[in-house]
């Protein structure tokens, strides 16, 4: 029948007109954002579920319910023993993160062939000796559809960490100083992001980033990267208006490569940790003194 | 303009160029031959600006736009498509549009890691005309197409990682004020890119050689620079008796490498596997490995030496080095012993096979008693395509190097077919 908008207008012949006052094309990127996926979503929020998905539903919901209480038993006595953290052993790798068979259904592998955006292919197995391998095959090639100018990434993320009873929650890391990647890579630069999302949605895709250089061969390497180099970007951008990192906002990590060679690619993971360095003083590797209109580099504005 | 003038005189095509092209003071270069006049009809975006001089109008139709058409792809050609663009347009209008076709088409030029071109580029667009004359120009984006198109060229240098210099920032400000933002984007570039610049510990030349023998150098002291006392040697199979493929061979060993080589048990057998590929920048080579497989854990220490509960004391025990483990050196992982690493010219199993006898050759006698097995299997990972590896199947295995008279018995202690 009539949608309400319809009816609107037959009732109201004034906002009928308003429609034919525009002088100028109206804006069409907007700071506005759906969700915290920005339009990526794998499913459409607003589609009713049917009778059989309601129940399934509610059977799952059930029993994370069972689960959650389990995980809030561990948690109340983690935090009766250990909270605060008392002892931080300086040069100890505390493994966050660690790569194998049973630990793999925590990372989600995304690539720009997900949504139509291009051709990279990737994914995220078990190796013979029960690490993790993110490989693949990057794609630069742009699918002709007109809108996109760009294409080829692939990435891996680990799922957003939670407590009991789905409670989105951030990781603790008080007093670290350094992320520790044990990996043998293939000799690209990858990006390691730390995703510490805000309330609103300017900063849901707050992002701090730093480069994971590997030196390819058949040779381990332990990469520590001072969270004090981790820079500001939001959706792939650069921003002007740097901050350190808050270590305890991290919900997520995520490697992805965006380095434009096509080929294939193979990144072998063991864990990924976070350390304590006493020696380690700096606070921001980047420049913090005042810039007028805060364009990064200018200082007489 | 000497070069152009140059151009002029020594033309032979320019007969052919349309008579109305050919106005007061403008020039053309010959090395472009005709393609700026001919075929473009279809393509060219016509000129609908009324204050145009029907003069401008028709030149606006012959203006290059698809560099397709030209024969020789180089820079030369490029710079010189930018020169006679300044000459027809004797920048009035059409900036926008030729920039945006330039910049498709750098890469087929090889001109794209190549900041002159760029600066070349900017220089196009006119001084002074767009730079903004009062504050509401300045805070609504005065000439926004123009502004956007420089922005977009800037992202092009960017992503190629070509860093503007001070030239570069003096000619946008002339083009679009001291507030303009190209002119920001620019001073972000000049603030971010060198700060990445160098930031890889393994740092290599800006544009790395396309060349193989040159890439597999560099390729294999990257790899190596885990060692400080490994070796890069470069052998030519020519000196190694009843090769085939006459190529070279750069192969990277280290002396406790070596000396891992000497120990090894003769019943072992040692792996030649790959190819592996690494990446050095936009070039990616395929090297070898020689492996053999992990000692027992036991082998090695496990102490920890920070432990302090069951401290000795030295004085009590004179032996007290010889009770410790082995340390477990850099070359020794845990899914196999690295004993060297190779990239060879032609990536053949023969010449392979010459690696191994240059190394047994070169200090390591005991590479001549252990059986020695190639295969395109590898704990270590994925491999790639060597089709020779891969038609020695259903054995993918296939022995080489020691002598004729070892019995399969002897090689198949490990389980492993082979082929005597």
């Amino acid at each position: 029948m009539f949608s309400p908008r319809a009816t609107l207008r037959l009732i109201s012949p004034l906002s009928q007109l308003s429609h034919h006052i525009h002088t100028s094309p109206t804006l069409s990127a907007t700071f506005w954002e759906s969700g915290p996926k920005f339009g990526y979503e794998s499913f459409d929020p607003e589609k009713e579920p049917s009778m059989k998905e309601k129940f399934q539903m509610y059977k799952g919901g059930i029993h994370d319910i069972k689960k959650g209480v389990k995980m809030w038993k561990e948690e109340c006595k983690e935090t009766f023993l250990m909270d605060p953290e008392l002892s931080i052993q300086p040069n100890q790798i505390d493994v966050v993160w660690k790569f194998d068979e049973t630990t793999l259904d925590n990372w989600v592998v995304t690539r720009d062939k997900d949504h139509g955006e291009g051709f990279s292919d990737a994914n995220l197995q078990v190796s013979t000796l029960g690490h993790g391998v993110f490989s693949g095959e990057l794609n630069t090639n742009v699918p002709q559809d007109g809108m996109l100018k760009k294409s080829g990434y692939v990435n891996m993320r680990s799922k957003r960490y939670r407590k009991s009873f789905e409670r989105e929650a951030c990781y603790e890391w008080p007093m670290r100083t350094h992320l520790v990647i044990r990996c043998r890579g293939d000799g690209r630069s990858y990006m390691v992001n730390l995703h510490t999302p805000g309330e609103f949605d300017l900063s849901w895709a707050d992002t701090y980033s730093y480069i994971l250089f590997t030196r390819g061969g058949p040779y381990w390497q332990v990469t520590r990267i001072p969270f004090s180099k981790f820079f500001l970007s939001s959706k792939g951008r650069v921003q002007d208006k740097q901050e350190p990192i808050p270590i305890e906002k991290v919900s997520s990590i995520a490697l992805s490569l965006v380095d434009k060679n096509n080929g294939p690619f193979q990144l072998e993971l063991d864990y990924i940790g976070i350390e304590y360095d006493p020696s380690h003083q700096e606070e921001f590797a980047y420049e913090m003194y005042l810039m007028e209109n805060e364009v990064r580099g200018i200082v007489h504005w | 303009m000497l070069k152009v003038l140059k151009c002029v005189r020594n033309s032979s095509m320019r007969t052919k160029c349309p008579a109305q092209l050919v106005l007061e003071g403008t020039k053309y270069c010959t090395s472009l031959k005709q393609s700026i006049a001919l075929n473009l009809t279809s393509l060219h975006v016509p000129c609908t600006r009324k204050f145009c001089s029907t003069n401008d109008k028709q030149l606006m139709n012959y203006i290059p736009r698809n560099f397709n058409e030209l024969d020789q792809k180089n820079k030369d050609t490029f710079m010189q498509v930018i020169d006679t663009f300044k000459e027809i347009t004797r920048q009035k209008t059409g900036h926008v549009e030729f920039i945006d076709s330039a910049l498709k088409y750098m890469k087929d030029f090889g001109v794209h890691k190549d900041l002159e071109v760029y600066k070349e580029l900017i220089n196009v667009m006119p001084k002074g005309k767009l730079v903004p004359e009062n504050f509401i120009q300045s805070e609504f984006m005065h000439y926004p197409k123009q502004q956007m198109c420089i922005v977009n060229l800037l992202e092009q240098m960017e992503e190629n990682g070509v860093i503007p210099d001070w030239e570069t920032q003096t000619i946008l400000i002339n083009i679009f004020g001291e507030r303009g933002y190209p002119v920001r984007k620019y001073y972000r570039m000049m603030y971010w890119m060198p700060k990445f610049r160098n930031a890889s510990p393994w740092n290599l030349p800006n544009t790395v050689p396309s060349d193989t023998f040159l890439l597999a150098k560099i390729a294999i002291e990257r790899i190596m620079s885990v060692d400080t006392r490994a070796k890069v040697t470069v052998y030519n199979s020519k000196d190694i008796p009843d090769a085939i493929d006459q190529t070279w061979i750069v192969s990277g060993i280290s002396e406790a490498q070596r000396g891992l080589i000497a120990t090894h048990p003769k019943e072992k057998s040692i792996y030649v596997e790959g190819g592996f590929r690494i990446w050095l920048r936009d070039q990616s080579i395929v090297y070898y490995i020689l492996r053999s497989d992990p000692g027992p854990e036991d082998q090695y220490q496990q102490e920890d030496p920070d432990d302090l509960r069951n401290l000795i004391d030295p004085f009590l025990i004179p032996d007290l080095f010889e009770l410790k483990k082995k340390e477990r050196s850099v070359h020794e992982q845990e899914d196999g012993i690295i004993l060297a690493v190779a990239a060879t010219g032609t990536s053949s199993q023969d010449s392979l096979l010459s690696w191994v006898r240059a190394l047994e050759k070169d200090g390591n006698p005991r590479l001549g008693e252990v059986p020695i097995l190639f295969t395109m299997k590898s704990p270590l990972g994925k491999t790639e395509g060597n089709e020779e590896l891969e038609s020695a199947q259903p054995s993918y295995k296939q022995r080489v190097g020691g002598d004729g008279n070892r019995t399969s018995e002897e090689i198949d202690s490990n389980d492993k077919k082979t082929i005597s």
